[in-house]
């Protein structure tokens, strides 16, 4: 298994954790509301200690070669169909989010939301022309 | 995942040109080992660059390591 491989187990697990532990806690201790900022932060520094913990063993156990082995073309491949899954749930959750500010009188929320989906639905378009046009 | 149209004899070149590992094929092809066995399997078809890359390690023409099936993957 590529250390790319195994470096996005590790990632699963500690994105599950914390979602986990996340969900819990907005769950346990006042709601969906409550405080986002002290949550946000305490659940990115438990990703980035969780990542940092569970990446020493499989860095140990992993030989050199393939550990410093640069990016080749499977990798990028893997790398867009990550982006691409990406891209699809975030559109996916600011559209329900989207939905949820626009029906409950969060102006401010919708407008910035459809204004971010705008955006990037431009940038992509942008990024797609830019191939078309280099390989032309 | 469907298995992409191409078979390789890349195992066997590998094997004729002194046992030549995957890590070394890799290193010419410009990619990693697990590509390697990747592409051997017939689980991942190389980009055109790759393939030339791999049939130059073996001092081989392309189609002599790369088969295209029209009609699919053979059983197997």
């Amino acid at each position: 298994m590529p250390f790319r491989e195994k470096t996005l187990w590790v990632q699963l697990i500690a994105l599950a954790a914390v979602a986990a532990y996340f969900a819990y806690d907005m769950h346990v201790g006042g709601g969906v509301n409550g405080s986002p900022p002290a949550g946000m932060i305490g659940a990115v520094i438990a990703f980035v200690v969780l990542m940092v913990v569970l990446m020493i063993p499989v860095a140990a156990l992993t030989g050199p070669s393939d550990r410093e082995a640069a990016k080749d073309e499977r990798d990028r491949e893997a790398e867009r169909r990550g982006e691409a899954g990406r891209a699809n749930i975030l559109v996916l959750c600011v559209l329900a989010t989207l939905l949820y500010a626009a029906t409950h009188g969060e102006g401010l929320i919708a407008n910035a939301l459809f204004l971010s989906l705008l955006l990037a639905q431009a940038a992509g378009a942008l990024m797609q022309i830019l191939h078309y046009r280099r390989t032309a | 995942m469907s298995r992409p149209p191409i078979t390789n004899q890349v195992r066997r070149l590998r094997f004729e040109a002194d046992e030549m590992t995957q890590g070394e094929l890799g290193e010419r092809a410009g990619v990693t080992r697990q590509t390697v066995a990747a592409i051997e399997k017939g689980r991942y078809a190389p980009s055109l660059e790759v393939a030339f890359r791999i049939a130059h390690a073996f001092g081989r023409p392309l189609e002599e390591v790369f088969t295209f099936h029209p009609d699919g993957p053979p059983e197997g």
